[in-house]
């Protein structure tokens, strides 16, 4: 009983609920920037390495292939606690920096890196048929990638870029150990005040705040990829309606223009 | 059938492919005329999809040189505005699956069409700023069309060849929901929405069921009558023979004999030849 009385003074106490909220905020603020900058990154990077890897003769593309190859795999070959004390203690170990930001620069650019693997895979995946058809049409490299193949690529990686991205939602605890006041931070700071004397029920909290989110994402990428699997799969009944009535239309004004050449060559 | 007073559009030399040690085609010469329709037969692996390929830089040759109006499609830097003379039609269509059937015609037309006009815009623009220091006062850019008139005039075009081939009702239906012949008929006409000169088709037939087969040739023999030049690398040796004008043999990488179809077909004189056909009439 103690439990539930501690964990309602949790969200019942001004102080504690403000705390959360604050706390959560900076969660999201974090989660949703990093999401961002590493879909960003992430898409710059798999479409250099794809582009490089199928232009083997370009030596123009070597360098920044190299260049996306170290960074891929230092990211994912090194622990993210420690991407965040090099980013925080030394490189942007500047006077007045937000540690906010430093916090989304990391986690983007970590998960730019498992993004970037992600939508390789994606977009190798994709029947080379695609690209083909395209540039035989007369498109640049360019038009074929970003039109047809990467729109193709994100649907069959929106399942695997969903996964990465609850993931860096939970990752983003580990800011408290440079001092941000983030979700999981406020609860160890609530639970270390006097008056609550326990971890526990503060704990508790903070991880249903994260499961709500979670379980949102869950839904929204399912209901995403249900979506997509359905706009190929049956006709647009809306779409189908406006070309019938253009059609129409443009039958008429044919027929329209035949009787008006008939009716000419008549009196001629 | 005198080759002298008629418009040269391909001119091919040498042509050679190898994928690492395996030579692919061995120095192809041939010279393809407007209006012609060139069947390309021969055994599997002989390197007709290669030579086809070669021929819009799909693949990369090796040496040799392909013309096109006297442009070298193996070394030019516009390959991109080559290709759009040239239409190519694959055995398993490759319809953009993320595009709908109307968006699949239009699209290469209003890509295309809309970098045009970028870059015309950009030019006028930087022609103005030259004017206005009193430089190329008498010079004018012609932007073209608009953006609205671009888009209007590809719709206008896709609907039209999709009454063509009587597909005008499946306009917003997504590939994955047609048969094959409609897709390969849709294929088709996407190619030709960028009025290219000349058609490439590869083995068009060979991915359909046998009762698809039927509407797909007629399409292409209905392009054949209104004067398309075509290269056609098939396996129906009746249709080579009704709609080519020239069927060229080709096996081991080399074109081993080429005439028209009543030559190959009657009095076929190379071996290799003879025995391919008696395999496959
Ligand atoms: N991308 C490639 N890499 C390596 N070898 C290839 C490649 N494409 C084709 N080849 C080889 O080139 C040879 C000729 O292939 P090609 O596809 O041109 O033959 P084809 O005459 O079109 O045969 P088919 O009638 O079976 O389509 C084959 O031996 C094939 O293995
Ligand atoms: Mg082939």
């Amino acid at each position: 009983m103690l439990f539930f009385q501690q964990i309602w003074q949790a969200i019942s106490t001004q102080k504690y609920i403000l705390l959360f909220l604050e706390g959560f905020k900076t969660t999201l603020i974090i989660a949703v920037g990093a999401s961002v900058l590493g879909l960003v990154l992430g898409t710059l990077v798999s479409v250099v390495k794809i582009a490089a890897q199928r232009n083997r003769r370009s030596v123009l593309l070597r360098i920044p292939e190299f260049i996306c190859n170290l960074y891929v795999s230092v990211i994912r070959g090194t622990p993210v606690a420690l991407q965040l004390f090099i980013m925080a203690f030394a490189i942007l170990a500047i006077r007045g920096f937000p540690l906010e930001l430093t916090a989304i620069l990391t986690f983007g650019i970590n998960s730019g890196a498992y993004v970037a693997e992600s939508l390789r895979a994606g977009i190798q995946s994709v029947d080379l048929g695609q690209t083909e058809a395209a540039r035989s049409l007369g498109l640049s490299e360019a038009q074929s990638m970003f039109s047809i193949v990467i729109p193709q690529a994100i649907k069959n990686v929106i399942p695997a870029i969903g996964n990465e991205l609850i993931a860096l939602l939970k990752e983003t605890s580990i800011v408290s150990m440079v001092g941000i006041v983030d979700l999981t931070n406020a609860a160890k700071i609530i639970g270390a005040g006097n008056e609550m004397a326990t971890y526990l029920a503060p704990m508790v909290v903070a991880a249903i705040f994260y499961l709500a989110v979670v379980y949102l994402l869950i839904f929204a990428v399912r209901a995403i990829e249900r979506k997509m699997k359905q706009s190929e799969q049956h006709i647009d009944e809306k779409k189908a309606e406006k070309c019938r009535v253009r059609m129409e239309k443009r039958m008429k004004a044919i027929e329209a223009n035949y009787q008006k050449e008939q009716l000419r060559r008549k009196s001629a | 059938m005198n080759g002298q007073d008629r418009e040269v559009l391909l001119e091919v030399s040498g042509l050679t492919k190898h994928f690492g040690k395996n030579e692919v085609l061995r120095g192809i010469d041939t010279t393809i005329y407007r209006g012609e329709k060139i069947a390309v037969i021969g055994p599997s692996g002989s390197g007709k999809s290669t030579f086809l390929r070669c021929l819009n830089r799909l693949e990369e040759p090796t040496a040799g040189a392909v013309l096109l109006h006297g442009e070298d499609i193996v070394t030019t830097k516009k390959i991109n505005e080559c290709r759009q003379k040239m239409g190519m039609v694959f055995q398993h269509f490759n319809l953009f699956n993320n595009l709908t059937v109307l968006e699949n015609i239009m699209f290469a037309p209003v890509k295309i069409g809309k970098a045009r006009l970028k870059k015309r815009r950009a030019a006028a623009r930087r022609l103005k700023i030259r004017q206005f220091f009193g430089k190329d006062r008498d010079r004018q850019i012609e932007t073209g069309p608009s953006l609205a008139q671009l888009e209007k005039e590809a719709k206008d075009h896709a609907f039209e060849l999709l009454e063509l081939i009587g597909l005008a009702d499946k306009a917003s239906a997504y590939p994955s929901t047609l048969s094959g012949g409609q897709r390969q008929r849709i294929a088709i006409v996407r190619a030709l929405a960028m009025k290219p000169e000349v058609m490439l088709f590869d083995e068009p037939t060979s991915a359909l069921d046998p009762e698809m087969v039927g509407e797909v040739l007629e399409l292409i023999k209905k392009l054949a009558d209104d004067g398309m030049t075509m290269v056609i690398v098939t396996h129906e040796m009746g249709f080579a023979r009704e709609v080519a004008t020239r069927v060229m043999f080709m096996d081991g990488g080399k074109i081993c004999e080429e005439g028209p179809p009543e030559q190959i077909f009657g009095a076929p004189k190379n071996e290799r030849l003879r025995e391919f056909l008696s395999k496959v009439l």
